[in-house]
């Protein structure tokens, strides 16, 4: 071997080390990358509702009740606040019109205690980074709103302060017979 | 914000939501106890084929308030008609979109326009205000979103072709233009006190 095969295996080797070089680099780049989207990600506002129970009486005013145990976290590296709750009804009247209408929260204690000790969920809620809060959301719909309607699907719809909307399908509710008269 | 006529996508719950509605009269209602004694402008809607219209204004009646954005659209290149997109939240998640003929109703979009307001009524072919005035009505808020300048633009040009048609010459037409804007304005700003 002359002195230009050794230079050309020379280059070669600094080629094959650069390479590698390169493609350490490349993978810890994507790495920093991964983890700065991950930072991001928990930057983005977002929360994690979930659906204890949820129940429903008919008042003496023939109005109905609706009450939901709910659990909402923030994942989020920044604070968040639930600014409004809400229940949507979608129903349909005779003759196949399906629409829907939607009821805010009240902030009142319910009529029946089938919770027992439970908090009401005061909205506006302020739930802080990586915290979480429960407590009963409450609604009232007038009976003069479900008079001769049939009910087709529930949902709770939460808007956090970004203006981010939460849609939650509701499960099939459970009704609550209030035999002993103590909500009236 | 954008200013000017644009391409926006609006979209309806239903393909035959976005079908324009029709407006059967129009008038204006003054009450002390809303706006300051002020006329507001007063739409009939034929909701013939939308019942769930009329169930909004049904359910709406036992909540205090509802919101409602609006935008205003060109129906047509060709045809002076503007469409007033109404997209309701609640209390009912509904879209509809009420049809204004310029050449007709150039009065009357002008005082939505100028106001920010203007009262929906459902109704069929036929109503008045006079015959309906105990038929619940929406008021429902129309900000200006960049379509006033616009709306100045449509309303001189209407009013100019509005006079020439009453017999003016072009020239004077031109002239008496903004002068018969203003008088329709002042028209517009009665208050009841």
């Amino acid at each position: 071997m002359d002195q230009s095969d050794w230079i050309a295996i020379a280059a070669v080797l600094a080629a094959i080390a650069s390479a590698a070089y390169a493609s350490r680099g490349n993978a810890i780049a994507k790495r920093a990358l991964q983890l700065a989207e991950l930072q991001e990600s928990r930057r983005t506002p977002a929360i994690d509702v979930y659906l204890d129970s949820g129940l429903w009486t008919r008042l003496p005013d023939n109005s109905q009740e609706y009450m939901y145990l709910v659990t909402i976290s923030n994942p989020t590296d920044i604070d968040n606040s639930i600014a409004r709750c809400e229940l949507r009804f979608n129903y349909h009247r005779k003759g196949g019109l399906t629409t829907n209408f939607k009821v805010t929260s009240i902030a009142r204690a319910p009529k029946l205690t089938v919770f027992g000790k439970t908090t009401l969920l005061d909205v506006p809620q302020h739930i802080p980074a990586r915290g979480s809060t429960s407590g009963l959301v409450l609604f009232n719909v007038p009976a003069a709103l479900v008079d001769g309607v049939s009910l087709e699907s529930t949902s709770l719809v939460f808007t956090d302060a970004n203006g981010l909307v939460f849609d939650l399908q509701s499960p099939p509710l459970k009704e609550v017979v209030d035999e002993s008269g103590l909500a009236s | 914000m954008s200013l000017g006529w644009h391409r926006e996508s609006i979209v309806f719950r239903n393909h035959h939501h976005s079908r324009p509605l029709e407006v059967v009269s129009d008038a204006a209602i003054a009450t002390q106890q809303l706006g300051h004694g002020r006329l507001i402008p007063l739409l009939i809607i034929d909701t013939s084929e939308r019942p769930d219209i009329d169930e909004l204004v049904r359910v709406h009646e036992h909540f205090d308030s509802g919101d409602c954005s609006t935008v205003w659209s060109r129906l047509d290149k060709k045809l002076p008609q503007l469409g007033l997109v109404c997209e309701f939240s609640r209390p009912s998640e509904l879209s509809f979109v009420i049809r204004l003929d310029v050449t007709t109703r150039s009065g009357i979009i002008d005082q939505i326009v100028t106001g920010n307001a203007v009262y929906f009524q459902p109704g069929r072919t036929g109503d008045r205000l006079a015959t309906t005035l105990k038929n619940p009505r929406l008021l429902i808020q129309v900000p200006d979103t960049g379509f006033q300048r616009e709306w100045e633009r449509i309303f001189l040009r209407q009013s100019i072709r509005h006079l020439r048609s009453r017999g003016m010459s072009r020239k004077q037409a031109k002239k008496a233009g903004p002068r018969f804007i203003e008088e329709w304005r002042r028209l517009g700003q009665l208050q009841i006190n």
